[in-house]
């Protein structure tokens, strides 16, 4: 497993994707920072990883859209599966690698905010949940995306089909709101993942959220598995 | 011998494939059971490791003597729509109810809680409790009952507070800012401002003017609602100004208003302004400082009871705001907001009531400078110095300049007042939902010093929900972050083109 | 050392794979020999343990590839018919890889560079894999499939696409590993498999229809071979008299060749050398041998025959 992350995490830096998704986080996320804090006058730690979330949204399926789209395409699985590597092993090293492009960037960005520290009591343990519930969320954001790429071979599909899937997951939380009967949005509302980064935000650490999103993160995984696993059996 | 074979492959194939596919349904089952259980039991329970930080607010103490005056001889009644336990665990209600409780142990025997489900209409007892009575205020206006609602009662009076703009509920006891997000809580003055309000005689109603383009300014008419203000707007062109009105509102006009000729039988807007401030009434006028150029008339009338403006602006500058904590240095370099001080003309009364927050001053931004007048009283000053050292223009002397005052106009039928502040920023939302700056105490020993409204809540905490505002952060600086913010991407992605472009040539 | 017990492979109602038992021992040099789509790539993805076959077992040095799929694989270096590299990644750097993917503990400098110079890729090592040639590309996945130094080597149809100098470096190359190795190849190059190995397995339409050592194979598998004559004579006398001569089992004219000479295709059965009879008779007859030679012993012929025997028996099966 540590081979493949390895590889995985080299290939980010020797191909342009990497660098793609670093450049655009970092320059939206510092734009997303200054327009909230420094432009609106205000040291809200919450506005930012509200965007932030939303914003890696899109920016996730392209960290994830290659993962096995482009390990099938050019016939590379052949090698990993026939290579002593678990196929829990080898997900996980992807998985591992990508979560790790995405948690340097974002805390790369979330020290923007010791700028801030002269200028206002900046609450670190709310910073510090906020970052926590990003980082959960974007676990599960990265494991949703692998498991759309190891469906296809095309990564424009796998991209797209991330971004539209997380996409809905969103509106689906927002809308919750608009519903009126309490059992629908209290459905809605456990399995929604806006509704929880919500009471993260709160700077509610709370462990039934922090269940679900390992658990959603865990099912997409055992998901992926399950497609090599059979995609062995049926040919 | 080989068909049999055959077909018990078949039959394992199958089998594997049907108990693989239930597996897997089976653990996503699982997980979004496991998942809606958690989640029940949070909402029961509160399974948070950390917690923010709402439980630990306390009255503030600047309502320990608030209800000493009636205490021992009035009785208010305080109903919540919501189960106790149910409201102890509503994020935004379980800061209402806490600060309900303590004012209701402060003064044991005068205030008294009540929670109804309005589902059942019974309360916590089981009796049942007709709610109906409440649906119509005391204007006649309908009034809606929802979980979230807030009625407050004595023998006289109800009002009932239903928050129906946000989702959140309860955010009438709550600051908002210009966005519409909570940004501080404000219980213990709303609560306090109500309890009063159904105590008192009479209620006023404050009259805002429309038809000169004048702003809507919803955070003053949160503090006009609190200070016990019925809120109402008048087209002064076609109504006379009712009895009722305790105060008018002239909230930053852009067109004139109408003089109307002199003699002609028709009463002009002017006519009933002055008719209304030589009868003992109070005016509020909030300004843009370029009094001269664009309104005549209005400034004709000021003038008239000694209100006058300078004809340049204390100071210009870019349109950010900038917030300065230090009244010393009052203005910013652009030249902009800055903080005031109150005056030492203005009476010690009204200094006291302002006093918890006089070291960071009142906020006002671009304002002009009001000039000296025996009947005008000074209330908020500036030196010239600050001006002139913080780059704002039109410093033209030495000395303290106002920036804003109230005039007394002594007419046949009592004294009215007239209220100038050549700036529209003091009662700007952000301003007044601040917790540093005094403009909500301010506001409120206006009303209470001049208007002859009631007794105000003010000295009461403002609780800060989100974090603080930045502060001393100057544009420059600012620019600074962001080009270091902007350079790091941008060196990235210049070394990424380098040496991908090496590396693809390998 | 590998062993495929009665492997089924099925995908709907079409069987790649039917039935396929073999052993392969220590250190043989094996060729899966059969015609595009006979099941070849698909058995050794089932023993590489990439494809999991729908019954059946595959034992690798006594170990069921299914209980134990870390270790086999470990003991197993395969090269699929298209290399799995990575075109963005250096000769180098893809071979790290590999190393750790492989888990190898050999010391590693030096038994990446032993690889590299047994596959001739020293001097493209910090070349991008995709700017490289297919015969380049080739020698990588080779050096990939002799990472860790496994003790079973799987090529799948190594040298399509090779031009011929390439084809004979490959085939050495197999030669020689095959010496401190087992190796298997496939391939649908009959002149390769007889050319590289000791032993040969044919496969056609999922089944094996020949399973012998390559030498032996054109003796014992028909058991009977054929001769090919050229003689003067009128065609019918000429294939009536050649039919009449004990041991002949069958006469074929192929249509006349040189003016008047008629090319003959004589099976015999098993045992029976019918030379000296041909002769005897044409001298008898006056029929002038204008060339007699054995024909359709070569292993062509024989495969030829094999795989439209099976397609038959297959196509009656169905009927």
């Amino acid at each position: 497993m540590l081979a493949i992350y390895k590889k995985e995490l080299r290939t980010y830096f020797t191909s342009a994707i990497g660098y793609v998704f670093l450049v655009i986080f970092l320059a939206v996320g510092g734009a997303i920072f200054c327009l909230t804090t420094m432009y609106s006058m205000s040291a809200s730690v919450t506005n930012f990883y509200t965007y932030m979330m939303l914003f890696s949204a899109v920016m996730l399926p392209i960290l994830t859209m290659k993962s096995f789209s482009e390990e099938r395409k050019i016939r590379t699985e052949q090698l990993l599966l026939t290579s002593p590597v678990s196929l829990t092993g080898m997900v996980l090293g992807k998985f591992l690698a990508a979560f790790t492009m995405f948690a340097g960037a974002l805390v790369v960005c979330s020290l923007y905010f010791l700028f801030l520290t002269p200028y206002a009591a900046i609450k670190f343990s709310l910073l510090f949940c906020n970052l926590i519930a990003l980082l959960l969320v974007g676990m599960t954001f990265i494991a949703i995306g692998m498991f759309v790429s190891s469906l296809t071979e095309n990564q424009l599909a796998a991209a797209v089909g991330t971004m539209a899937i997380l996409l809905v997951l969103l509106a689906v939380g927002l809308l919750n709101q608009l519903i009126g009967a309490y059992w629908l949005r209290f459905l809605i509302g456990s399995i929604s993942i806006f509704t929880r980064f919500q009471t993260f935000t709160n700077g509610y650490f709370d462990l039934a959220s922090l269940f679900y999103y390992l658990s959603v993160c865990a099912v997409f995984l055992y998901l992926t598995v399950r497609v090599y696993d059979r995609r062995r059996h049926n040919g | 011998m080989k068909k049999d074979f055959l077909k018990k492959a078949k039959s394992t194939v199958e089998s594997r494939r049907f108990s693989m596919t239930t597996i897997t349904v089976l653990v996503i089952a699982l997980a979004m059971f496991v998942n809606a259980l958690l989640y029940a039991l949070d909402e029961k329970v509160g399974l948070s490791v950390i917690r923010p930080s709402s439980s630990e607010i306390t009255l503030s103490g600047a309502t320990d003597t608030y209800f000493d005056d009636v205490k021992d001889l009035r009785h208010v009644t305080l109903t919540f729509c919501m189960p106790e336990d149910e409201l102890s665990s509503h994020t935004t209600g379980a800061y209402v109810l806490r600060t309900a409780k303590q004012l209701a142990e402060r003064y044991p025997g005068f205030i008294t809680l009540r929670f109804v489900n309005i589902i059942t209409k019974r309360d916590a007892d089981g009796n049942a409790v007709d709610l109906t009575r409440y649906q119509t205020d005391e204007t006649g206006e309908e009034v809606s009952i929802t979980k979230t609602t807030v009625i407050f009662e004595s023998t006289r009076h109800f009002r009932v507070l239903t928050d129906t703009y946000s989702t959140a509920g309860f955010a009438d006891f709550f600051t908002l800012n210009s966005s519409g997000k909570l940004v501080a809580y404000n219980g213990e003055e709303v609560l306090a401002a109500m309890i009063r309000f159904v105590l008192a005689d009479e209620h006023k109603t404050a009259y805002f003017t429309n038809y000169h383009g004048e702003t809507a300014d919803l955070a003053l008419r949160t503090v006009l609602a609190t200070a016990g203000y019925y809120i109402k707007d008048i087209d002064l062109r076609e109504n006379e100004i009712p009895d009722d009105a305790g105060l008018v509102l002239i909230s930053a006009p852009q067109s004139d208003f109408e003089q109307g000729a002199a003699g002609s039988g028709v009463r002009s807007e002017i006519d009933r302004l002055s008719d209304y401030v030589e009868n003992g009434g109070n005016l509020y006028v909030a300004l843009h400082s370029y009094l001269k150029r664009d309104l005549p008339v209005f400034g004709a009338f000021l003038e008239k009871y000694g209100l006058r403006v300078a004809t340049t602006d204390l100071t210009g500058g870019q349109t950010v705001q900038n917030i300065v904590k230090d009244a010393d240095r009052a203005i910013t370099t652009d030249g902009f907001t800055f903080s005031a001080r109150l005056s030492g003309e203005a009476g010690d009364d009204f200094l006291s009531r302002v006093g918890r927050y006089s070291e960071n001053g009142v906020l006002v931004a671009h304002t002009g400078r009001i000039l000296p007048a025996d009947n005008v009283t000074p209330l908020l000053v500036t030196s010239s110095a600050a001006v002139t050292e913080a780059g704002g223009a039109g410093a033209d002397g030495a000395g303290s300049y106002t920036v804003a005052a109230v005039a007394a106009v002594d007419g046949a039928g009592g004294t009215g007042h007239i209220f100038l502040s050549p700036s529209i920023y003091l009662s700007a939302s952000d301003a007044l939902t601040s917790t540093k700056y005094a403009n909500r105490d301010f506001l409120f020993s206006l009303f209470e010093s001049y208007f002859g409204a009631g007794k105000m809540p003010y000295g009461t905490t403002l609780v800060n929900l989100s974090a603080d505002l930045l502060e001393n952060l100057t544009m420059q600086t600012a620019k600074i972050y962001t080009a270091i913010i902007a350079v790091i991407p941008a060196a990235l992605c210049v070394f990424a083109v380098i040496y991908l472009y090496r590396r693809k040539n390998r | 050392m590998i062993q495929a017990e009665h492997l089924v492979k099925r995908y709907g109602s079409n069987y790649a794979l039917n039935d396929i038992s073999f052993t392969i021992g220590d250190g043989e040099i094996v060729g899966l020999l059969g015609p595009n789509g006979a099941g070849k790539s698909t058995a050794m993805n089932i023993l590489t343990g990439y494809l999991a076959p729908t019954s059946g077992r595959a034992l690798v040095d006594g170990r069921d590839i299914s209980e134990y799929p870390a270790e086999v694989k470990r003991m197993i270096g395969f090269l699929p018919e298209q290399p799995p590299v990575y075109p963005d990644m250096t000769v180098k750097e893809y071979l790290d890889f590999v190393y750790d993917l492989k888990g190898c503990t050999l010391p590693r400098e030096a038994h990446l560079s032993e690889i590299m110079g047994v596959t001739r890729t020293q001097d493209v090592k910090n070349r991008l894999i995709g700017n490289l040639s297919k015969g380049y590309r080739q020698r990588v996945g080779i050096a990939e499939a002799l990472v860790g130094d496994p003790k079973i080597i799987i090529f799948d149809e190594p040298t399509v696409g090779l031009d011929p100098k390439q084809i004979l470096e490959v085939r050495n190359l197999m030669r020689t590993l095959a010496k401190k190795h087992t190796v298997i190849l496939s391939t649908h190059i009959l002149a390769e498999a007889q050319a590289v190995c000791e032993r040969i397995i044919i496969i056609n339409r999922g089944k094996i229809v020949a399973d012998a050592k390559t030498d032996e194979m054109t003796r014992t598998i028909e058991g009977g071979y054929r001769l090919e004559v050229k003689i003067l004579g009128p065609e019918k006398e000429v294939a009536a008299a050649l039919g009449k001569i004990s041991g002949v089992s069958a006469v074929e004219s192929t249509g006349e060749r040189d003016a008047g000479a008629y090319r003959f295709l004589i099976d015999s059965k098993a045992g029976a050398d019918i030379r000296r009879d041909v002769f005897r008779l044409c001298a008898e007859k006056n029929y002038p041998i204008f060339g007699m030679s054995a024909a359709g012993t070569d292993l062509e012929s024989v495969f030829i025959r094999l795989v439209d025997k099976s397609d038959a028996a297959a196509r009656g099966a169905k009927a």
